[in-house]
């Protein structure tokens, strides 16, 4: 699904990812942890497309393709969803208008049909209904007085209508409750398949518990330090990333 | 005052002179038209040393002046009006004129009988009987005194007190001629106390054709009045068209006017509004959609004499290619009208490298109790947004109208209580930006 190697990423000339190698095969969860500062957002845009990111090294391979060569857009339509930790708030977008543009400008860009009115509406509000999102949401503009969890159920709505392959959850249980946690990891789960790949950013264990991975990766000065299985995530938990913080990048 | 050093006058002026020497001699209003002319003709078109016509240099910009327009036949009249179809959707009235002139037979003010009068300012024009000079000394808004000088019709409109207009009242005024003329309307409304009127304002015309249009609207706004005011401006891409709208407000009146500015090479709309009683409010708002090499100017200015009124304005202008932006929001506060409120916001979107907008507000503020605040803003597409929306597979080209759309809606979506002149906004916002249509 996904082969990043010796990835070397910089942003206004500062090092920050300074040679990652990660294996992501297909049906797997990855989570990544890590201290603050140690590259883990910056990961997460430069798959999705980020212009600001500047590739000095390396490369990444996306079912055989050059993901680095995509524009933002492309990566999409190929598969690439990015679950931002700070979705966008757009006003004078409606949410619902956003939903079928883009929606519909995938399955355009796959010589797809485009979903009908009723097809969508059908669609958006099953999903929408399975993760307690209000119709009242859905007529605001786009993020638009939305709460931080509201946002996050939004990011989740529009990865279950556009049904990626590749999915990179950016920090999406900061600013959650326990709540609004189990309603999104839920949602993230019952989208969990074989030929569906997720790398799970986080900061702290409790998502992990929620959503549990294959394959846990500590972050730290821009390189991944240590790989394990999810008994890694329980590790930190208790140790804390100490031991990671002052290690020589 | 000394006499003016002798200037020359460039080709537009010498041919204005012709025209205006060429109308017949005989016209019951000759003395008020020539006084008006004079009035232009001893300034001349103003250019960028006239402080309100800082940033559209009109000596400039209009380079030559073709003569009047002639009526049209009546099936290029036709076609011209159906050409000026924003509104299509809404069930309204119309008076339309074509080339300057009223033509019934395409008008309809069925359903509106008991509500209003109307005459045509032709009329009042043959027998001598319209007053040309009211609203503005014609010595300082050049524009103005052209208006007087060459103004073949308009619409002479009362709405009759209590009135509650059943549909929306259009104006129409569009060009049918593929040859470079001269439109000159007067249009001169009242609007009665207590009653309650949409009008919408359309201005239409052929590409390709270097005709100029000149229209103002004396609106006098009686006590306890609403009126919901709406210009499309959609002139054809070589058009010059000045107009102005000038409102009095007598006291607890609403207004509500709002300009759609698509069209023309070079459009200078202004506004002079006058707070004349008090409790009145205004919520001016506009938008502005320019690109190749149109120059759009929007001059505002708000005179506050009496005390406890309330002006809100807001702009907002997106910008493509070669073209150029103007908002100038002037508001003057007498130092009787205490209690004045206002706001003047004008945000620019450049969507170009040699886009340009120039925003100048001005306050001449004469009272001490009163609260006045402007703001002027010229940016750029939000790349935050853009990123979001490429993240969800939606193309940079397409991401990028989708936010000017939303850049453009928030002050469209401004007019209060008529949706359907909301969308048929939005709808002509949308083909502005080659965006597909709503289909729900």
């Amino acid at each position: 699904m996904l082969e990043i190697k010796n990835l070397h990423v910089e942003v206004d000339g500062q090092k920050i990812l300074n040679g990652i190698d990660l294996t992501v095969k297909a049906g797997e969860v990855h989570a990544i942890m890590g201290p603050n500062g140690s590259g883990k957002s910056t990961l997460s845009y430069v798959l999705a497309g980020k212009d600001e990111y500047e590739v000095t090294e390396g490369s990444v391979l996306y079912q055989g393709a050059d993901l680095l060569e995509m524009e933002p857009d492309e990566r999409a339509v190929a598969g690439v969803f990015l679950a931002f930790q700070y979705p966008v708030e757009i006003p004078g977008v409606g949410t619902m208008s956003f939903l079928r543009t883009a929606l519909n400008a995938q399955r355009k860009a796959r010589d797809e049909a485009e979903l009908t009115t009723p097809e969508f509406m059908k669609l958006v509000r099953e999903t929408a209904g399975k993760l307690q999102i209000t119709q009242d949401m859905l007529k605001r503009p786009l993020n638009v007085g939305f709460s931080g969890g509201e946002k996050k159920r939004n990011e989740i709505l529009q990865l279950a209508l556009l049904e990626p392959k590749l999915c990179v959850m950016d920090e999406t249980d900061s600013g959650l409750d326990i709540d609004a946690l189990r309603v999104v990891s839920d949602g993230v789960n019952a989208l969990r398949g074989p030929d569906r790949s997720f790398i799970v950013v986080t900061h702290y264990q409790r998502l992990l518990n929620h959503i549990v991975p294959d394959v846990v990766h500590v972050m730290s000065k821009g390189r991944i330090a240590r790989s394990g299985g999810k008994e890694l995530a329980l590790e930190l938990e208790e140790h804390g990333y100490a031991d990671y913080v002052g290690q020589a990048a | 005052m000394t006499e003016q050093p002798t200037q020359m006058r460039t080709t537009a002026e010498e041919a204005l002179a012709a025209h205006f020497a060429a109308l017949p001699a005989d016209d019951a209003m000759r003395v008020q038209r020539a006084a008006a002319f004079d009035a232009f003709a001893a300034r001349g078109l103003p250019n960028r040393r006239v402080e309100e016509w800082k940033y559209t240099d009109l000596r400039a910009l209009m380079r030559d002046a073709p003569p009047p327009a002639e009526p049209a036949s009546p099936e290029a009249a036709q076609a011209a009006r159906d050409r000026a179809e924003v509104f299509a959707q809404i069930d309204r009235a119309r008076i339309v004129f074509v080339n300057g002139y009223f033509v019934p037979a395409l008008s309809d003010m069925s359903g509106l009988e008991e509500d209003i009068e109307f005459a045509s300012l032709g009329r009042f024009l043959a027998d001598g009987g319209a007053i040309l000079d009211r609203s503005l000394d014609p010595a300082d808004a050049p524009a103005f005194a052209l208006n007087g000088a060459f103004v073949t019709d308009g619409a002479v409109i009362k709405v009759r007190d209590g009135a509650k207009l059943a549909r929306p009242l259009e104006l129409v005024g569009v060009y049918a001629g593929d040859e470079p003329a001269l439109v000159t309307l007067r249009h001169q409304i009242t609007i009665g106390e207590g009653a309650e009127a949409t009008i919408l304002h359309t201005l239409a015309g052929p590409d390709g054709v270097a005709y100029q249009t000149n229209v103002v609207s004396e609106v006098q706004i009686n006590e306890g009045a609403r009126l919901s005011w709406v210009t499309a401006q959609e002139h054809g891409d070589e058009a010059i068209n000045l107009s102005m709208l000038i409102p009095r407000l007598a006291g607890n009146v609403r207004f509500d006017p709002f300009f759609f500015n698509v069209g023309a090479r070079v459009a200078r709309n202004e506004i002079h509004v006058t707070f004349e009683a008090e409790h009145s409010v205004m919520g001016l708002r506009g938008a502005t959609l320019a690109r190749r090499y149109q120059h759009m100017d929007t001059t505002l200015v708000a005179t506050h004499i009496a005390p406890h009124c309330g002006g809100e304005e807001f702009f907002k202008s997106a910008i493509d290619d070669d073209a150029h932006g103007v908002f100038q929001g002037k508001i003057i506060v007498e130092p009787q009208a205490q209690k004045t409120d206002s706001k003047m916001m004008s945000r620019a979107l450049l969507l170009s490298d040699s886009a340009g907008f120039s925003n100048k507000p001005e306050l001449e503020i004469f009272a001490d109790d009163v609260v006045c605040g402007h703001g002027a803003t010229c940016g750029q597409i939000d790349e935050q947004m853009l990123f979001f929306l490429r993240s969800r597979g939606i193309d940079k080209d397409q991401a990028e109208r989708m936010l000017v759309l939303a850049f453009l809606a928030e002050a469209v979506e401004m007019i209060e209580d008529n949706d359907a002149v909301v969308a048929a906004l939005e709808e002509r916002t949308r083909r502005w930006l080659g965006l597909e249509a709503m289909s729900d």
